[in-house]
């Protein structure tokens, strides 16, 4: 027995002494994570910039932003408070998007691994990207983290105003013009859109130049004269559209119809404004934007209005498909900001070219000859307001021009549709430059508010 | 059958093969242990010392002990007798003869000094010698419970330990708090320890711990049944020998055993009759439609407004209770069988449990079935060595329900239903598809389409929501005597578990209508290895000393393999095969985290009052950064009974028991596994609001960067307590009672604390927030009567805790998962309901600008009182869009009241009364169902009402001050007074109640025929479960979460409800 208690004890103590001399704890799953990457190629990141993309500009932002503008109506739960805008800092996820993974923080390593390996083709359109969302944080925000944010060795980025932000991204633009006439390297089918055209990302990179060109003209009306001329070499046709790739496939489909078709069905509509306003015209698009209702006919919800499933019209059947592509940039936007920025530049033949072709496009009779003024200008504005529809740009020209002069939603809101997004509660708690939401200012540099709308009656929705 | 089990199973059946050799012609000494009062005390340990031989009493209190002839060699022993609650008590025999008869009659031991209790990994200590407080809790109050989940039967058992079931559901699970959270990502949960190895007590979520369905937290693996005791160590200083694992407490269970020269069976039935406790507030005046107009459907497939704000039905509309028609009777039964004993040297204990609980949802799928077993053997291989090995093994499968904020979930698809809907025929008559309010003619075609809510009778009937769970633990110990001055402890302890779930919504569900299947297997394994050896000496009897020193090798895997199909092609097969395969989903995750530790314990006695203890651990973890892996917990107590100073012992006088103690003591948490390390992630982007995309599309790879930045020098989390206490005994220790105060600070409190997004991360783990915990403690126990026909207990706890949240290392405030609204905020509580007000003055606040108005100024103005509602001009409050604190859900207080009177020996009834003294409940359903204009208040649209006045009551100022406004769906339920749109403060209720949670009356019957059938004694039981409660909360039982055993705390959303019970058990005993 005594045998048996020395083997006890030997083994007891061999076992003390294998942990404490061997290394309990390293090894398999202990070193590292095994469920994520250490390493990400930058193919495989470009694939989460576009996708990320995708959710930045028609996502939530895209939505509300739809339903201020009355494109839509908010008809349930939250999506009523929204439309009547009732809009905290907490709600827009789309800031953070454009900086963390599958934004900027992975646009720079693609950025970096392209310039090394001299992939000037994945270079610029990821500087187009990278135009198009942080563009986008600068419209919603103003202000906005930039020339400083997802660099490693700085913790706190600090704001650029949001004049130096479009001025960097013109140049950020050209860089992509640069770098993709320069024709070397390919992404091919790794990119969604155009399988690596650079022609059309660059008749793109000019459209977006104009887009934000014109951002800046209420407060410096020498930007039509730019806008003009990037707009001009633009998107040539339709076919050069910048759209999303969508599919059938389970995770691919169209947001819009996610949100609409599956998931939150009974949150939004049409919107009476502009369901009414192209009945009115006789518009073709009709019957490809909404559907047909209950009694046949087509209706749009009033901002605010509880659902009424009989009577509203939902999206229609072209739109409303889980493959359809959704447009970011396009030709008509493309039109519509000539045709504007050549009537404010004195343009008017060109002016009223352009608005015709977009017409003839959208299957309208062209203009009265007699149309002129600011009632030419008012038609220009209502084409690419039809035009850009659920496209978040119609509320950056909403906001620049008062087109079209919507009556806001809600009388409890004395201080009319919101010009501006609050900064997210993360960044704001996390940067002692930003102040609380009280304290934040209502609109953007770029955008004071409009006394009149186009046609000189007074603005109503601007404070 | 895994590796270990069967490991377990090779072991144990070796142990228990020395059981059949007994002892030939022999002495036998046997007699009779009773109470003061007579009564037969039950599982009394009666033992000849330094023999090494012992028995048990039976449930008359009779024993029987043989001694082999070979060593009655008419010598002279002592013969002790002991049992929990008792003072022990010694004769001295002489071992002649054949048979010999010693009866015992122990006086009552309430302070239960001298018995010997386990402070964990090994260590023992007494009562007496205890510095940091422990509560313990005896089988017979779990038994008494008449819970199936030993965490449930915690509840109101220990003052500052306070549980929360998450529903009254068939295998919902239990949340067990010990004096505050103490953590912000970390479990609150404290360790389990069951028979001294860890073990798991995760509760795993399927998809959603705000939608999907309940889950079981795996304690409720055990039966109840074959649990001798409990003890809690509650604070740091007594838990410290758990190092990293302990900062949320630690509760540590004791399984039966069995006793030497003895052989007990035990038989056990209960019978439950469940009920909902509650009815819901639902109106019944108006019908579907909106605006006063009715919804009417015009077509096949047509889709209706959800909301009731139709018209006024017509009299003699026939409308439905949406909530009671879902709701049943339900039934638990829960059968044990046990046997145990053993002979001199050998003793075993087994026993076998089945419950079978079908839930108070209409239907069968809301069930739990457990099947249970518990084998026991110990072998004493000689007066040095003894070996012992106990497997659990345990079978449980449950059925559940949807429930939450969920398109499928029962309660909110149910109480959103218009009062006219009839929601019990749920296929339609012509096309046999499912119907519900919101898409009442489903035409041919709408197989695959959404009904916006699904009809709450296709949820309890054609969803399939299931758990399989296999698991057995147990472990194989070692005690060796080498040297009378030395004792050696090994353990080796083993806990796995299978967990096979499916989540499955067939087609036309509203949740995603071609039909989603989630399969999941959860495996979890976790290996222990404990040595300690003690050594000890005493010095003349004035000092005792001891010193411990003992090793810790811990190692814990998950692997959770789950899958995601969309798009049956049956309709009605719940296989991921079943789906179209291109829209597979997987999930899978895994983790291993190894733990080495070292820990040592000194102990000095000084004159049998004085009592010192002292301990260190270091704790090395795979989850703490490189750089800083080691990291020690000390501990410290002293516990003086001065009473024995002033001469007074044995428990009699006017004073008759005092001790003074005090104690100090640090214990961590560890971190996540993997929380060191950055990485990059596959997923899907998306707003929350839609599934989202898939980050990898058209066949394209995609990954992007993981939103958290790793830390490299990540700590455990570390809680430094000071308890300081006193024990008092009074009247001959009629009355005791016991106070203890406790200080907590925890530091290096792990968050993720957001870096600028704009960094490219959203947040990294730091050691960054500190909270504190203050709290008082108070349990006063009265035995006024203890007379042979009749005994009367009373025992009160009482217990305050005060949690704060002192810092979050500059940053401002965060939301906790689990939940809607809960959230941390520095300078408040832990667990604050975090959400939006109405505009209102505030002085406190420099800026108080809403919408443009400077409120505080228009305040002064009007000399309007602070929180003063504003009323805008057009007569309605204003939306205040600064987050703030709008409740907290920790309560003032908690306490409890228990009786328990036994007459005649035979009959005894009790009674426990659990408070809670408020804690904020955030009525998520209500602000959903004004809304809808379901909820019983929404009565009023269309009536005038004045703000402050006729309506929310109060102060109010502003320009449209005592406007008299129409209460109504556009201008109130669908807008500010909405759920979805207005300020949540206007939903916080007072979640605080009074509940009579047991209530008893039971009869031993020990004579006549029960003797005679061949049993010793036989009970019957009657009890009641939550017959009684009081609360000014609106909802269901203000006991409910809807994340579960998450740490939001106070979040009612369409959350399953609670039940109250009559059970009734029979028990045979021999």
């Amino acid at each position: 027995m005594s045998r048996k208690l020395k083997t006890w004890s030997v083994a007891g103590l061999a076992l003390m002494s294998t942990v404490a001399c061997g290394d309990f704890l390293s090894g398999d799953k202990l070193d590292s994570d095994p469920n994520r990457a250490t390493t990400a190629q930058a193919s495989q990141l470009f694939t989460a910039v576009q996708v990320n993309t995708y959710y930045i500009v028609n996502g939530h932002a895209a939505r509300v932003l739809a339903m201020w503008v009355q494109q839509m109506a908010g008809t349930d739960r939250q999506y009523i408070g929204y439309d009547l805008y009732s809009v905290t800092e907490g709600l827009f996820g789309e800031f953070s998007a454009v900086y963390t993974g599958g934004g900027l923080a992975d646009i720079r390593s693609i950025q970096a691994v392209a310039t090394t390996s001299g992939n000037k083709t994945l270079l610029g359109i990821t500087k187009i990207y990278e135009a198009l969302v942080v563009g986008f944080a600068a419209d919603m925000y103003g202000d906005i983290p930039y020339s400083e944010a997802a660099k490693p060795s700085i913790k706190t980025p600090k704001l650029d105003k949001q004049a130096d932000v479009y001025a960097a991204l013109q140049t950020l633009l050209d860089g992509a013009i640069t770098d993709l006439s320069a024709g070397a390297g390919s992404v091919g089918a790794l990119d969604l859109s155009f399988q690596g055209e650079r022609t059309k990302w660059i008749a793109v990179a000019r459209t977006l130049k104009a887009r934000y060109y014109l951002h800046t003209a209420e407060v410096n009306t020498a930007a039509y004269a730019n806008a003009l001329t990037q707009a001009q070499q633009g998107i040539a046709s339709p076919a050069g559209n910048w759209t999303e790739y969508h599919s059938t496939s389970s995770g691919e489909e169209n947001i819009w119809w996610q949100f609409i078709n599956r998931d939150r069905d009974s949150y939004t509509r049409p919107g009476k404004f502009l369901v009414d306003l192209m009945i009115q015209r006789n518009d073709p698009r009709v019957p490809e934007y909404f559907a047909k209702n209950d009694l046949g006919g087509y209706a749009g919800a009033a901002p605010g209005e509880g659902l009424d499933p009989n009577r509203m019209s939902n999206l229609g059947p072209v739109r409303l498909q889980p493959d359809y592509r959704q447009p970011i940039v396009t030709w008509s936007e493309n039109k519509a900001i000539i045709a504007e920025a050549a009537y404010r530049t004195g343009n008017i033949a060109l002016a009223r070219t352009a608005l015709d072709e977009l017409r003839a496009w959208a299957g309208v009779p062209a203009i009265a000859a007699s149309l002129s003024g600011s009632a030419l200008l008012v038609q220009i504005l209502q084409e690419k307001y039809i035009a850009l529809f659920q496209n978040y740009e119609a509320y950056n020209d909403y906001k620049r021009t008062c087109y079209p002069n919507l009556t806001p939603s809600s009388s409890a809101s004395a201080s009319g549709i919101p010009a501006r997004f609050t900064y997210p509660v993360a960044e704001r708690t996390a940067n002692p430059n930003i102040p609380l939401p009280g304290n934040q200012p209502k609109r953007n540099t770029n955008d004071p508010a409009n006394a009149t709308a186009p046609d000189g009656a007074a603005c109503k929705g601007q404070k | 059958m895994s590796r270990i089990q069967r490991l377990f199973g090779v072991t144990l059946a070796l142990l228990l093969l020395p059981v059949g050799v007994r002892a030939q012609s022999a002495l036998t000494v046997s007699g009779r242990v009773t109470n003061e009062a007579g009564a037969p005390i039950a599982f009394a340990s009666v033992y000849l010392t330094g023999m090494g031989l012992g028995a048990q009493t039976q449930s008359d209190g009779e024993y029987s002990l043989v001694v082999p002839s070979a060593r009655a060699t008419g010598q002279q022993v002592v013969l002790g007798a002991r049992a929990i609650g008792f003072r022990l008590k010694t004769v001295t025999i002489t071992l002649t003869g054949t048979a010999l008869t010693q009866n015992f009659i122990l006086e009552s031991n309430p302070l239960r000094l001298g018995e010997v209790v386990v402070t964990g990994a090994g260590t023992q200590s007494t009562t007496e010698r205890l510095g940091a407080s422990v509560s313990s809790v005896k089988s017979e109050e779990i038994l008494k419970s008449n819970e199936v989940n030993v965490v449930n039967a915690l509840a109101a058992k220990a003052p500052g330990v306070n549980v929360t079931s998450s529903s009254g559901e068939p295998g919902a699970s239990a949340f067990i708090l010990i004096r505050g959270q103490k953590s912000i990502e970390g479990t609150s949960q404290p360790l389990f320890v069951v028979d001294g190895v860890p073990v798991d007590n995760s509760t795993i979520v399927t998809t959603f711990s705000t939608a999907g369905t309940t889950s079981p937290n795996r304690m409720m693996d055990l039966n109840p049944a074959d649990i001798e005791s409990v003890e809690i160590l509650k604070g740091s200083a007594a838990a410290a020998i758990y190092g990293a694992r302990a900062g949320a407490g630690v509760v540590l269970i004791t399984t039966k055993r069995g006793r030497p020269n003895s052989v007990n069976w035990s038989l056990r039935s209960t019978y439950t009759d469940d009920r909902v406790n509650r009815d819901y507030p639902l109106q019944t005046m108006f019908g579907q439609g909106s605006r006063g107009v009715a919804a009417s459907c015009l077509s096949e497939n047509c889709r209706l407004t959800g909301a009731s704000f139709g018209p006024k039905l017509a009299a003699g509309t026939k409308v439905y209770n949406h909530f009671m028609e879902m709701f049943e009777t339900g039934h638990v039964s829960d059968n044990s069988i046990s046997v145990s004993g053993g002979t001199d040297r050998s003793t075993f204990y087994a026993s076998g449990g089945y419950m079978k609980n079908e839930g108070v949802i209409v239907g069968d799928n809301d069930a739990y079935r457990r099947v249970t077993s518990l084998v026991k053997g110990n072998l004493e291989v000689n007066d040095k060595l003894r070996v012992g090995a106990t497997v659990n093994y345990s079978d449980s499968r449950g059925s559940f329900i949807q429930k939450g904020s969920n398109l499928s979930g029962l309660l909110l698809a149910a109480l959103r239903t218009s009062p006219e809907f009839n929601n019990v025929q749920y296929k339609d008559s012509a096309t046999g598809l499912h119907r519900a309010y919101r898409f009442p003619r489903p035409g041919a075609t709408s197989g695959n389409l959404s009904r916006t809510y699904d009809n709450p009778f296709f949820i309890v009937n054609e969803m399939q929501n299931t758990s399989e769970v296999g698991r057995s633990f147990g472990n194989i110990n070692v005690d060796y005597t080498p040297f009378p001055w030395l004792f050696v402890k090994y353990s080796l302890g083993g806990d796995y578990s299978s967990d096979a779930r499916i989540e499955g919504l067939p087609p036309s569900n509203s949740s995603e209508p071609t039909g989603q299947i989630d399969r999941a297997n959860y495996t979890i394994f976790q290996v222990d290895h404990n040595l300690i050896a003690t050594a000890s000496k005493e010095y003349n009897g004035w000092m005792n000393t001891s010193l411990t020193a003992g090793q810790n090798l811990n190692s814990r895997s998950y692997k959770q393999l789950q899958a995601r199909g969309r798009g049956f092609i049956a309709p009605d097969l719940f296989q991921l095969s079943n789906t179209i395969s291109s829209n597979l989903l997987p999930l899978d995750y895994e983790s291993l985290v190894k733990v080495e530790s070292y820990f040592g314990e000194a102990k000095l006695d000084l004159w049998n009052q004085l009592f010192f203890t002292g301990g260190v651990r270091n704790d090395a973890s795979s989850t703490f950064g490189k750089s800083v892996r080691h990291n020690w917990f000390p501990k410290a107590s002293a516990a003086w009974e001065f009473t024995r100073t002033m001469g007074i012992s044995g428990g009699a006088g006017l004073l008759s028991y005092g001790k003074l103690r005090a104690a100090y003591g640090v214990t961590g948490r560890e971190p996540n596994a993997y929380q060191v390390f950055s990485g990059y992630t596959v997923g899907t982007f998306g707003d929350g609001w839609t599934n989202g995309l898939n980050v990898s599309q058209s066949g394209n790879a995609g990954i992007f960067l993981s939103a958290s930045k790793g830390q490299t020098d990540l700590k455990p989390e570390r809680n430094a307590e000071t308890e300081f206490g006193a024990d008092f005994a009074f009247l001959d220790s009629r009355i005791d009672m016991g106070v203890t105060y406790y200080n907590s600070k925890s530091t290096d409190v792990i968050l993720s604390l957001p870096v600028q997004p704009s960094t490219g991360f959203f947040n990294q783990v730091q050691n960054a927030a500190e909270i504190t915990n203050k709290g008082l403690e108070v349990t006063l126990n009265l035995r006024p009567l203890a007379t042979p026909n009749l005994e009367w207990n009373v025992g009160a706890m009482w217990a305050k805790n005060d949690n704060l949240v002192t810092s979050l290392n500059g940053a401002d405030q965060f939301y906790l998962g689990g939940g809607f609204v809960s959230g941390i905020k520095q300078g408040f509580a832990h667990g604050i309901i975090l959400d939006y007000d109405f505009a209102r003055c505030r002085y406190k606040e420099t800026a108080n600008n809403v919408n443009g108005v400077d409120i505080n100024a228009v305040c002064k103005t009007a000399g309007a009182p602070e929180g003063a509602l504003y009323i805008d001009s057009d007569g309605f409050p204003l939306f205040d869009e600064t987050q703030r604190v709008v409740g907290d859900p920790n309560p003032n207080w908690t306490g409890s009241l228990s009786s328990n009177i036994r007459l005649m020996k035979k009959l005894q009834f009790s009674a426990l009364l659990d408070v809670r003294n408020g804690g904020d409940i955030w009525n998520g359903t209500k602000g959903a169902l004004f809304n809808f204009g379901a909820h019983k208040d929404t009565e009023i649209r269309g009536q005038q009402r004045v703000f402050g006045k006729t309506y929310f009551p109060g102060p109010t100022v502003g320009p449209g001050k005592d406007k008299s406004v129409v209460i109504d769906q556009g201008t109130w339920f669908t807008n500010l007074g909405s759920g979805f749109v207005g300020p949540a403060s206007q939903f916080v209720e007072n979640g605080g109640f009074t509940r009579l949670r047991e209530v008893s009356v039971a009869l031993t019957l020990d004579g006549g025929w029960v003797k005679s059938s061949g049993f010793s004694s036989m009970d019957l039981r009657l009890a009641g479960r939550n017959l009684w409660l009081k609360t000014d909360y609106t909802g269901i039982d203000p006991e409910s979460n809807l994340g579960g055993a998450s740490a939001s705390r106070g979040n009612e959303y369409f959350n399953n409800p609670q039940t109250r019970s009559v059970v009734f058990t029979v028990g045979l005993n021999r």
